[in-house]
């Protein structure tokens, strides 16, 4: 027996699939965003979720990484058996695979900041070598 | 805080500057009337009484606070509440606000050593920091 099929149902599928992009139409645009002249061989890549990073592991264990603008932000040293690598959405996490050992690293990436201390209360010599700053309120 | 910051300048004299930066939490309805106090004390020479006075009535801050801790302090108190209105010093802290968020500040306090953010706060870890940014700078 067939059983009736309610058309509040049939509607809103039959929109979905008039909305979804049809594979015989689609069209394909691109263009170059980026371009980095690497110093030695690259191996892998990862990037951060909003592409402001740029992880690229090398032939030369190390993994170097690339600010959007093209300039290196850090290098990390790693084992030469590492073949791939992954990131974290923010980048404060680097995973290290090593696909022959079977093994996965994980580490912990921090980045210094530049913070303007200039007109703000401190303690201490003004020429400090070392600046702790900090961010506090008073409730 | 301030305690294990006092003890951080009394060890390091020489080579550490500790710098207030303003964080004020939207959740808390009395942090940026604090802070533009704080910042009113400071254009009197006062900030570092004045940011201890706050700490010490953290529970009861409130506009006639602020200035019964400015008369307390001996601070001009016409020139206090006047210094209190200046949009600069309002901007000053917003600008401090805007910082601590592209820096990935999302509570307070919040310390960084030499744009380095702590992750552990007490004395120890802290002095290791210095420490270790003192040996790099001798490198």
């Amino acid at each position: 027996m067939k059983r009736p099929v309610h058309s509040a149902l049939i509607i809103p599928f039959f929109m979905l699939v008039s909305l979804m992009p049809c594979a015989a139409d689609a069209k394909v645009y691109w263009e170059v965003s980026s371009a980095v002249q690497l110093e030695e061989t690259p191996i892998d890549v990862a990037q951060t979720q909003s592409g402001d990073l740029t992880f690229i592991l090398t032939d030369q264990a190390k993994v170097t990484i690339y600010a959007v603008d093209g300039k290196i932000v850090g290098t990390i040293p790693v084992d030469p058996s590492v073949t791939d690598i992954a990131v974290s959405a923010k980048g404060e996490q680097l995973y290290l695979i090593n696909s022959k050992r079977k093994t996965l690293q994980m580490l912990a990436v921090n980045f210094t900041v530049d913070l303007n201390v200039a007109d703000s209360p401190f303690l201490g010599p003004a020429e400090a070598e070392v600046v702790l700053v900090v961010f506090s309120d008073f409730q | 805080m301030m305690p294990i910051f006092e003890q951080l300048l009394d060890k390091y004299p020489d080579s550490l500057k500790v710098v207030f930066k303003h964080y004020p939490l939207s959740i808390h309805d009395q942090a940026f009337p604090a802070a533009l106090a704080s910042m009113a004390a400071a254009e009197q020479g006062s900030f570092w009484e004045y940011h201890d006075e706050l700490f010490i009535n953290q529970n009861s801050l409130a506009s006639e606070k602020y200035l019964e801790i400015a008369e307390k302090l001996g601070l001009d108190l016409k020139k206090f509440s006047l210094d209190m209105m200046r949009p600069s010093l309002r901007q000053k802290i917003e600008e401090d606000a805007a910082e601590a968020k592209k820096a990935g500040v999302t509570g307070t306090p919040t310390i960084f050593v030499n744009g380095r953010k702590l992750k552990n706060r007490d004395f120890t870890a802290i002095s290791k920091l210095i420490d270790d940014e003192l040996a790099e700078g001798q490198k």
